[in-house]
């Protein structure tokens, strides 16, 4: 029968060798012990190898866990799916990366190594605009993305990305647009030249930096046939507006031009 | 002793497995692939060429030639209740935008420095380097450094009389004595690589004229429902009734008027390269 490990009234750790050189009792009662004892038992090559190793194997293994759970996604996904995109597959917008993946790490190495300019993409590709148009494509857009990878917009685009949907529609956030809505000053800060019959007018919001405002009355893709409002009074009010940019829910009413993959809420 | 014998095993299983018995690279992108390799600058121009012709039989055959026998042309042509085409600047807006559907970082856009649309106009780098193009008609080639992107500007010319009266005319025009065979504005073309190989050219035509077809076919699907809409077969506007060229008819005519030339300048590229 083994001998208790912590039997006795004196601490058995304290004429234990802690340099991992001991046989007996005492090493057995060093390495069953140390977590107990802080870093301070992790001192020895072996010791700290041996928690390495099991580092290493729990890493493994979780790593093994996730990669072979299926296309669940619930694992990977880094977070809630948007409104409406809950039924979704991983594989809907995540296309797998060009090669195998030997190649794919081949590629990664030398890029390490300099071998290569460029990183190559591993396992998937990244979501670009294409796959977000495969099912939301409009005919009419105000603010079509490509327009924004023109150079004239070069430092626009360090502001906001507006050349990429998931600027707004950041996927994996369980929000319909990942911000406030108040990013139009960064292209519009000179509406004030802008002379609309509307109350109050442009120049007045714009001196008032009222960028909270704008969606109030507009719709940032124009895909939808209301007409804006005249007066701030007729337009929705900034929480609903804010809950429209949270949930998706309903704000601008009929769509001009549903595109076919995409629900009509 | 015996885990380093086993890290330096599996250190080499490693290199083994990455370098020597390992399989083709993947091709890097934004390099040019095996074979002729086109500057960027050289491909721009072919591509520029295919557009200025698509662009040509639009304005004239299409838009030109279809007013006279009826057919309207609108800025506000994508209004369901407006029954128009789009106008030549819109039409090539309309292409830039089917381009965008595909999977190419070839983009290209219009623009001026006294445009109808304000959005239109040319700022910074763009703005210089269509002051040289005024100057001297010639397009000009510039890198975006921040983006790897390689940017190509080509003359945009007054090449109908409609250009210069619809341009003089417009209210919201900022000029009102704009001259036929003037340059009116600019295409800027962008694409995120030095040089392609021959096939990555052929590609971005194919994918240049496929954006053109697109943005005709999709006028088509709009004529097709007018209250009254015109007949859509072989025959073109100039024959003198109100009918529109299929989308077959319409690419066939930019594939005879460009494709001679887009071919013998594929040969002087292949032929400088070796």
């Amino acid at each position: 029968m083994d001998q208790p490990l912590n039997s006795g009234s004196s601490d058995p750790l304290a004429s234990a060798p802690l340099n991992g050189a001991g046989e007996g009792v005492g090493e057995r009662v060093c390495r069953s012990q140390a977590p107990a004892r802080g870093l301070e038992g992790w001192s020895s090559r072996k010791d700290r190898r041996k928690v390495g190793y099991r580092i290493g194997a729990v890493f493994g293994a979780v790593f093994l866990v996730v990669f072979s759970w299926g296309d669940d996604g619930q694992v990977l996904a880094k977070g809630p799916a948007n409104p409406g995109h809950e039924a979704l597959e991983c594989a809907d917008c995540h296309d797998p990366a060009e090669g195998t993946v030997r190649q794919q790490v081949q590629a990664a190495v030398a890029f390490g190594l300099g071998l290569r300019e460029t990183p190559p993409a591993v396992g998937r590709l990244p979501v670009s605009n294409r796959v977000c148009m495969d099912c939301h494509e409009r005919k009419a857009d105000l603010h079509p993305t490509h327009e924004f990878t023109e150079p004239k917009y070069f430092e626009e685009r360090k502001e906001i990305a507006a050349d990429q949907c998931i600027t707004c529609h950041k996927e994996h956030s369980g929000r319909h647009v990942a911000n406030t809505g108040q990013f139009c000053s960064t292209c519009h800060s000179d509406l004030g030249a802008i002379d609309k019959p509307i109350q109050p007018t442009h120049p007045e919001l714009v001196a008032g930096e009222r960028w909270d405002t704008c969606m109030r009355c507009h719709d940032y893709h124009g895909n939808h046939v209301r007409e804006a409002p005249r007066t701030l009074g007729e337009a929705f009010d900034g929480r609903t507006v804010l809950r429209h940019l949270d949930s998706g829910a309903p704000l601008y009413g009929e769509k001009r031009e549903p595109a076919s993959g995409e629900r009509t809420r | 002793m015996f885990l380093r014998a086993l890290t330096l095993l599996g250190l080499s299983a490693l290199c083994i497995y990455l370098f020597v018995t390992a399989p083709p690279p993947l091709p890097e992108e934004g390099k040019a692939g095996a074979g002729t390799t086109i500057p960027m600058e050289q491909a721009f121009a072919v591509l520029a060429a295919e557009n200025d012709e698509a662009r040509r039989l639009w304005t004239q055959e299409i838009v030109g030639a279809g007013k006279k026998v009826g057919l309207s042309f609108d800025e506000d042509w994508e209004r369901e209740e407006v029954e128009a085409g789009p106008l030549p600047a819109l039409f090539l807006k309309e292409t830039a935008r089917q381009m965008q559907r595909m999977s190419t970082d070839l983009t290209f856009f219009l623009g001026s420095d006294a445009p109808i649309k304000e959005a239109n106009r040319f700022e910074g780098q763009q703005a210089l380097e269509f002051a040289e193009i005024r100057a001297t008609g010639e397009p000009q080639f510039f890198e975006d450094t921040e983006h790897q992107d390689q940017v190509a500007m080509f003359p945009d010319v007054a090449s109908a009389a409609a250009c210069v009266s619809c341009h003089n005319d417009h209210v919201d025009s900022p000029r009102d004595d704009w001259t036929l065979h003037e340059v009116m504005g600019a295409t800027t073309w962008t694409y995120p690589a030095k040089a392609v190989s021959l096939e990555e050219l052929l590609q971005l035509t194919e994918i240049y004229r496929a954006s053109t077809r697109g943005a005709y076919e999709r006028y088509l699907e709009m004529a097709a429902s007018f209250e009254d809409p015109p007949v859509i077969g072989d025959q073109w506007p100039r024959d003198g009734e109100r009918v529109l060229p299929s989308a077959d008819a319409f690419m066939e005519a930019v594939d005879r008027a460009v494709s001679s030339a887009t071919v013998l300048k594929l040969f002087d590229l292949a032929r400088a390269d070796r």
